[in-house]
């Protein structure tokens, strides 16, 4: 029997919302159960999952469903009854009876010393909160997205009269004085600063150079739209002045998606004159190479930012590379895959790192299809053609629901899709470790690999991954590896590389199919 | 020293939203106090514009 309520404006941020629905699914004489803000994307799937009812139809984005399939009545009340429980559970064993300011001045008053205020509230509520932060001198983390381009300027405009900064909209990563923000890795304490417009970009280079012995001092997050036009790149150019003072930086890594022409020159600009250290810039998808010079190192790839910044530091030598030779490897994969495949499929939780895999497969492969690029050729993730790479993380998929790199459920169903499309050969996945991600990021695509790998052994895909995570972060490295590769999963050191492969794998099977 | 001097203090954060992100704050050992957030009231669309162009003449 299907049963809804609906608690009509109230407000539990997302990942509460997705562990609430995880232990009510695991309730006997539960088949299905949703717990969601009613949001058009959550709609979506109450009606994919066979939970849409008139009610839930009904529903407005500020409105909680709960929609319950189960075997009895009494079930589905006993749920109903213990809700409100389950959603006030106090899962970080702090004093329930804690007093929670309801203003940002209360709480500078409670917590004296404060300096950072991050806020992940929807995105059309952030804006009054993130400026009560400004007024009361905190800097913003504001991991929020769907601000505007208007509130972003005001706010940026504000903070920086205030020698403030707003790392953000959309801003999910950030390393202050040691500290991982949000979305953030354990790394090494090094002299590699790093400023992003791109979160799952500073993630890999950040990682990557603690993977290959190297260290960071700060990492800051501007905000996707930072470099765009309307902003002028306010927050990048704060940071690279900070930086530029810091005396245990030696080398700064810029990281952004292609930035509006005038701002790129200004921040080029800004370097030239006012930095007096080594830089590293990677603008990614822009050729700037004809512009590098002693100072500033152009690169195309995440990957090459990392290993210049080490190489420039002098953590490793010239030439070190993380190139090798899979020939072997893609003749056996190529032999192994079910007949039918012939595309790859990249499915990311980090927009940079699936950016990043569009320009390297049109590269090796020609055209891909993605949510990435400007023609947005993969309207539905589940209806995608050729080759193609679709960002999970994007906000058509995230309104109303948690990021894929919090709850994979999406991901995971995308996956599945995948396993059993006659079409795809080769899977991507980039799996993200670090603070804010799930301590299980590999779980619901095991599940999901084992399942299929059992009912299908002769219809092979090969899926590869590249874990963007260091082995001090929370989550257990090793095993997570150990794990994928049971189920054949290849694991490459870097998404550059895990791209590399899978292009390559797709180009042998040309002749064969 | 740019930006108030940020990096030779003591990371200490209010957190308003996800308490995902506190948790994890708490597990390292930084001072991270949470912010009870709720959906505002709905309120007249003209109201809500003249509230939001006091607020800018803060700035």
């Amino acid at each position: 029997m299907k049963k809804t309520i609906v608690q009509k404006g109230v407000y539990y941020d997302s990942v509460k919302l997705m562990l609430v629905t995880r232990e009510l699914k695991s309730l006997d004489g539960v088949e299905e159960v949703a717990v969601v803000m009613g949001t058009d994307l959550n709609k979506d799937t109450l009606v994919r999952t066979g939970l849409m009812t008139p009610e839930a139809e009904a529903a407005s984005p500020t409105d909680m469903i709960v929609a319950v399939s189960c075997n009895t009545e009494e079930t589905a009340n006993y749920i109903f009854e213990h809700l409100d429980e389950m959603l006030n559970a106090n899962v970080s064993g702090e004093n329930k009876d804690a007093y929670k300011p309801k203003s940002v001045e209360t709480a500078v008053k409670m917590q004296p010393g404060s300096n950072i205020l991050a806020i992940s509230i929807p995105g059309s509520y952030a804006k009054p909160v993130a400026m009560e932060g400004l007024r009361n001198g905190l800097h913003i983390m504001l991991f929020s997205d769907n601000v505007s381009l208007e509130e972003e300027k005001a706010l940026k405009t504000y903070a920086q009269s205030k020698d403030l900064l707003v790392m953000g909209p959309d801003c999910g990563t950030a390393i202050i004085n040691g500290v991982p923000l949000c979305f953030a890795n354990t790394i090494r304490k090094g002299d590699i600063g790093i400023v992003a417009a791109s979160g799952t970009g500073a993630q890999e280079v950040m990682t990557l150079i603690h993977k290959n012995g190297g260290g960071v001092t700060q990492v800051i997050g501007t905000g996707g739209r930072d470099l765009k036009e309307e902003i002028g790149g306010i927050t990048m150019l704060q940071g690279l002045k900070a930086l530029g003072e810091d005396e245990a930086t030696k080398l700064i890594v810029v990281v952004s998606k292609p930035p509006a022409k005038a701002v790129a020159d200004k921040v080029i600009s800004f370097i030239r004159n006012e930095i007096r250290k080594p830089v590293v810039i990677n603008f990614l998808g822009g050729d700037y190479s004809s512009q590098s010079d002693e100072q500033i190192r152009f690169v195309s790839t995440l990957e090459e930012a990392a290993l210049a910044a080490l190489e420039r530091t002098g953590v490793v030598q010239p030439g070190y590379t993380l190139a090798e030779d899979h020939t072997q490897l893609v003749r056996q994969q190529a032999e192994k895959i079910r007949s039918t495949g012939k595309y790859v499929r990249g499915l990311y939780s980090g927009g940079t790192l699936g950016y990043e895999a569009v320009l390297a497969l049109q590269d090796r492969l020609g055209g891909v299809n993605s949510n990435l690029t400007k023609e947005k050729t993969v309207t539905d993730c589940f209806h995608m053609d050729g080759n193609a790479c679709v960002d999970l993380g994007d906000d058509q998929y995230t309104v109303g629901r948690a990021h894929p790199m919090i709850d994979s459920t999406l991901r995971a169903e995308v996956f599945k899709a995948e396993l059993q499309n006659p079409e795809t050969a080769v899977i991507l996945l980039d799996l993200v470790l670090g603070y804010g991600a799930s301590r299980t990021p590999e779980k619901d695509f095991v599940e999901e690999l084992a399942k299929y790998r059992a009912q299908h052994p002769d219809e092979y895909v090969a899926v590869i991954v590249s874990v963007c995570g260091s082995k001090d972060d929370p989550q257990n490295y090793e095993e997570i590896i150990s794990k994928l590769k049971e189920l054949d999963v290849i694991i490459m050191p870097s998404n550059l590389r895990a791209v590399h492969l899978a292009a390559d794998i797709i180009k042998a099977l040309a002749p064969l199919s | 020293m740019s930006l108030n001097n940020l990096f030779n203090q003591k990371i200490k954060v209010i957190n308003v939203g996800l308490e995902q992100f506190r948790d994890d704050l708490a597990e390292q050992g930084v001072e991270c106090l949470q912010m009870q957030w709720s959906i505002p009231l709905y309120v007249d669309k003209k109201i809500e514009n003249l509230l939001s162009l006091l607020d800018d003449e803060d700035e």
